[in-house]
């Protein structure tokens, strides 16, 4: 059995990043995980195709049942998103969920209460916001311990 | 005329003056931040009210672009804190392992 200065050293060392993580400390921020990289890219995917399909821009037309339909899977998708980034029990993965399921939920709401296709110069101006809050979670997950290497 | 300019002259009504002058110094501070981020924002809204003056948008519309760009800087911040806790995490362990792995032991003077 290992009795070193730097085996003890070492051992404390240990106990007290496992102190911090225990304590709730935001020192640190859990590691990079794949299943939640995975997450945002596939809904960064979904939801701007939510916001191309439903606007005015390539001759689409309102369709009531399809809008319900998508954004019913959204949220589904969404919640899926949710339920994981919780399992993680880090808050600042949770948060960037809800971030984006915020935004997508407001566009939702906003779609079926006008029952209109978004107009082209909006959609153009959110879908550029809505990337950019989508680019930020996955910098935020690639940015973790562990991630691979770009 | 500087988008902050055209930004601020999209409201007519002389009742705003102060509104006005508070959005005025705040595009002009945003269009000199370093930050890029924060510059990026000052030029958007800017955008985002003379298409709003020209019709282009609807109130529903820029509120709605608002929100987006409220969460998304939410999210900005959220990364930022996650960047920070990564850094001190690979910083601090790596210097402790180094100390451990590749310092003591040798003589010290």
């Amino acid at each position: 059995m290992q009795n070193t200065p730097s085996h003890h050293f070492r051992k404390r060392a240990f106990l007290f990043f496992i102190a911090l993580a225990l304590s709730g400390c935001s020192l640190f921020v859990s590691h990079y995980d794949a299943a939640a990289y995975q997450n945002f890219t596939s809904l960064k995917a979904y939801h701007l195709k939510f916001l191309d399909d439903y606007s005015t821009v390539g001759g689409h037309k309102w369709n009531d049942a399809s809008v319900k339909a998508t954004c019913d899977l959204g949220e589904l998708k969404f919640r899926e998103a949710h339920e994981y980034a919780l399992g993680k029990k880090d808050d600042t993965r949770v948060r960037a969920i809800e971030y984006l399921h915020n935004a997508f939920t407001r566009q939702c709401k906003d779609s079926l209460q006008n029952q209109a296709l978004f107009n082209a110069k909006y959609v153009d101006q959110e879908r550029a916001t809505t990337s950019q809050n989508y680019d930020w979670a996955i910098e935020g997950e690639l940015t973790r311990v562990n991630a691979p290497k770009k | 005329m500087d988008s902050t300019e055209e930004a601020v002259n999209t409201l007519k009504n002389e009742a705003l003056k102060l509104v006005k002058e508070q959005l005025k110094e705040l595009l002009t501070s945003a269009s000199k931040d370093a930050d890029s981020v924060i510059k990026g924002v000052g030029e958007k809204v800017a955008k985002w009210l003379v298409m709003r003056a020209k019709g282009e948008l609807n109130d529903r519309e820029l509120e709605a672009l608002l929100y987006s760009q409220d969460q998304a800087l939410r999210q900005y911040k959220n990364t930022t804190q996650i960047k920070i806790g990564a850094r001190v995490e690979k910083i601090s362990v790596a210097l402790i392992n180094l100390v451990l792995d590749k310092i003591l032991g040798l003589p010290f003077e």
